[in-house]
């Protein structure tokens, strides 16, 4: 199908808006997002107890507790679509790239949103020293933009298997393991206010991947979307 | 069929020459020997997954189903294969650093490729109810999980190198093996691939049997 | 007596020749089962 030049961004935007809106009115994702990324702070904080941590392991809790988070959070808004049945109007309507397109940004402002605030709850339960604050902001949006990259193909699958929910994180795992680690290594670089001092490959690879993930998935998308 | 008994009496050389032609590795002894088998074991089980996805390619491109079969079987056997280095793996590590798992970039890797495989026979396991989605999905799957591995392969021992020393025996790196160790090493390589390539070799003509209507119990 | 090498390798060599064997008979059973049908196919084009 051709995509006119000028109608696909207001087609797309139409399909932001529309999911912004339908998310609005129940959060389904958002609440399970945040519910699960509270269940994950406070238990880590819980055990960690009043004891600091050095960057590098606060680093790693905080992904962790994003990660899951995402997952948690994207499975439910792709799966919620296709069991009320928009999905097949949708499928009918328009065509596959413009829906990738739509659900990828709708994804990432989620994600963006929720992540950010969840760092902001991160700061308060656990209280990680350093004064990298900019840093790690910067960070945590480039590291949910590969999130974000990797998971909408991979949750437009999932939606039509049967294990759902759990299943996205199993197969989003290996395809985010690049993007987990560069985001740990510079996170804990930002902790320490090192960051930008240190521009390193980890912060390259973080530009670059979801890049490359967004391109497969848009080319991808197709596939796993029509019947 | 003069090939194979050729392979065969080439693995039975292999092995004898793993245990007594090459010499045992400064520091790390007769344990070392593992290493020829334990390489040309991660090496096939890479090679499966490259030969799955040319078989989802295949499958994309056609929607026979039959090179999803192929497919299938290919991730199976390379799963097998990455299961076996990864056993192997750790006993040397074992043996080397007094750690069955320390992350190192080479055992990471190929752990990251057992997760790969993983996960997707969980997602074939899940999508039972259409042999063409569950096909179609399946090949996006190797083929999208692709791309990470390139990225592990330069990142991964840049990451760990600096917490974990580098091994005695680098063996993909530098080649500090000698070149009776190095000989083994590389026979044993061939002896493996031509072993993969025969298995191979079996399931296609089974394939092709049961497409003629035959019957074959294994 | 024997040293923990050589069980070793006669173990390791045991194995292959085990699982060599396997995969001959299954080669075997199926050039037959191949040979079988080509002679099948030769006859019905004839007839």
């Amino acid at each position: 199908m051709e995509i006119k030049s000028s109608g696909w961004v207001k087609r797309v935007a139409a399909l932001v808006v529309k999911d912004i809106k339908s998310e609005l009115r129940t959060r389904y994702a958002l609440n399970s997002l945040f519910m699960f990324a509270l269940v994950t702070l406070v238990v880590v904080s819980f055990t960690l107890g009043p004891m600091g941590a050095e960057p590098r392991v606060h680093a790693v809790l905080l992904w962790i507790a994003l990660f899951f988070s995402s997952m948690a959070g994207i499975s439910r808004g792709i799966v919620q679509e296709v069991e009320k049945g928009t999905a097949d109007a949708l499928r009918l309507t328009v065509p596959a790239e413009l829906v990738y397109v739509g659900k990828l940004i709708f994804n990432t402002c989620l994600l963006l949103i929720v992540n950010l605030l969840i760092l902001l709850f991160y700061y308060f339960f656990m209280s990680p020293t350093g004064n990298g604050v900019g840093g790690v902001i910067l960070v945590v949006m480039l590291g949910t933009i590969s999130l974000s990259g990797a998971s909408t193909l991979l949750s437009a699958m999932v939606a039509r298997a049967s294990l759902k929910g759990a299943l996205l994180p199993v197969l989003a795992f290996p395809i985010l393991l690049p993007a987990l680690l560069s985001a740990v290594e510079v996170t804990q670089l930002a902790f320490k206010g090192r960051l930008l001092l240190d521009w390193g490959g980890d912060l390259q690879m973080l530009v670059f991947y979801p890049l490359i993930l967004i391109t497969a998935s848009y080319l991808l998308f197709p596939l796993v979307w029509e019947d | 069929m003069l090939v194979k008994y050729f392979l065969g009496l080439w693995m039975v050389l292999v092995i004898f020459a793993a245990f007594l032609y090459a010499p045992a590795a400064m520091g790390l002894g007769d344990y070392s020997r593992i290493i020829y088998f334990h390489v040309p074991m991660a090496w096939v089980g890479g090679v499966a997954y490259l030969v799955s996805m040319v078989y989802a390619i295949k499958y994309l491109q056609s929607e026979n189903l039959h090179y999803d079969r192929l497919a299938v079987f290919n991730a199976e056997i390379g799963t097998l294969f990455t299961i076996l280095a990864t056993i192997t793996g750790a006993i040397f590590a074992r043996v080397t650093w007094g750690d069955y798992w320390n992350w190192d970039p080479r055992q990471t890797s190929i752990f990251i490729l057992l997760l790969i495989y993983g996960a997707f026979f969980v997602l074939r396991s899940s999508l039972d109810s259409d042999g063409d989605r569950r096909a179609r999905f399946s090949a996006v799957y190797l083929l999208f999980a692709f791309i990470a591995v390139p990225f592990l392969v330069f990142i991964l021992p840049r990451v760990y190198a600096s917490l974990h020393p580098e091994p005695i025996i680098n063996v993909e790196g530098q080649l500090q093996m000698n070149t009776q160790m190095l000989i083994v090493l590389l026979a044993s390589l061939a002896g493996f691939s031509g072993l993969y390539a025969w298995i191979n070799q079996l399931y296609r003509r089974i394939v092709r049997l049961e497409d003629k209507g035959g019957e074959f119990d294994l | 007596m024997i040293s923990e090498l050589q069980l070793v390798l006669v173990v390791v060599l045991v194995g292959w020749v085990g699982i060599f064997l396997y995969l001959r008979k299954i080669d075997q059973r199926l050039s037959r089962l191949e040979s079988n049908y080509d002679k099948k196919e030769w006859n019905e084009t004839l007839h």
